[in-house]
């Protein structure tokens, strides 16, 4: 039963069909790592913490820069110079202070991630680099988390949902570790609202998946590309010799 | 023979494989990525995937920023 305060919080939600009472408390009952707290998952988490998420694990190890500012909208000028992680919490709590926001402000390598991915129920990948990526996939499906993942640079947007249960390819079935452009945010720029759509469509299939009210198109690349206003979609075929989710 | 290459018809010979995308659209390819036909084909594949006739060849950026 939700009591009368959290049918007005969330009542305009739980008017969304199938969006039910049961869907809210499985949402209410939730936990979520976004490891990232730049333009993905400032986007990210301002929704899935108004939704009800009830525990959000937010992991960047990086200050508040003035150039941060006209894409990640949970920053304000007086928050430059402090630690991402521990300023979006505060930023959060005001949005709705009736879940857990835990600020971690740990650099996301291998074993800080081997740490908190087994804690939650879903992933979200709001990185920067490849490197930290393939670490996210491969701890990821290590332990049978569902992996959001977002990307975006200049006017190019990208997302994919993986369910390590499910039989399509992974990160590493996409791309290859050769592929790495370097930080692509210092060299080619990007457009607030481009990376904002990327993490809008992971807050989306997040609250579809965790509250169970709609079914997910697994395995997918979503690629926008902002210069046509237009959305392709691919499959990403599992490969058999893939380290990380082929047939071992 | 004729592909698609992001919305584009080409002619091009007719025993190609994917490797050769990147040299037709003088692009390098460590920095995209290709789906045929709708599906992601991994770079170590590129170079064992056949192209034929009419198909659709998508070309689009590596994109990891955030
Ligand atoms: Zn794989």
């Amino acid at each position: 039963m939700l009591t009368k305060e959290t049918y007005q919080r969330y009542s305009r939600q739980l008017l969304v069909d199938p969006f039910n009472d049961l869907a809210q408390q499985q949402l209410i009952h939730s936990s979520v790592l976004i490891v990232g707290a730049g333009g993905l998952g400032c986007a990210a988490a301002q929704y899935l913490v108004g939704s009800g998420v009830g525990h959000l694990l937010l992991m960047d190890h990086d200050k508040v820069d003035i150039s941060n500012l006209h894409r990640q909208p949970l920053y304000v000028e007086s928050d430059v110079g402090s630690y991402k992680a521990e300023s979006a919490a505060r930023r959060l709590l005001q949005i709705n202070s009736t879940g857990r926001i835990s600020a971690l402000t740990y650099q996301a390598d291998e074993a800080v991630l081997e740490t908190f991915i087994p804690l939650v129920d879903i992933v979200l990948d709001c990185t920067d680099n490849l490197p930290t990526r393939f670490i996210i996939n491969s701890l990821s499906y290590k332990h049978k988390k569902p992996l959001f993942i977002g990307a975006a640079t200049g006017s190019l947007a990208q997302f994919v949902a993986l369910n390590p249960a499910q039989n399509h390819g992974c990160y590493a079935c996409l791309y290859a570790p050769e592929q790495d452009t370097g930080n692509s945010c210092l060299s080619q720029g990007i457009l607030g609202p481009v990376v904002a759509l990327a993490g809008n469509y992971q807050a989306l299939a997040s609250l579809y998946y965790l509250s169970g009210s709609n079914q997910l198109d697994w395995g997918r690349l979503h690629v926008f590309d902002g210069s046509k206003m237009q959305w392709k979609q691919f499959a990403i075929p599992k490969r058999s010799e893939c380290a990380v989710c082929g047939d071992k | 023979m004729k592909i698609i290459v992001n919305d584009k018809v080409m002619n091009c010979a007719d025993a190609i494989d994917l490797a050769f995308i990147p040299t037709l659209l003088q692009c390098n390819p460590d920095n995209i990525a290709m789906a045929l036909n709708q599906t992601v084909i991994h770079k170590q594949a590129w170079s064992t995937t056949q192209l034929k006739e009419q198909d659709r060849i998508d070309v689009f950026q590596v994109v990891a920023g955030g």
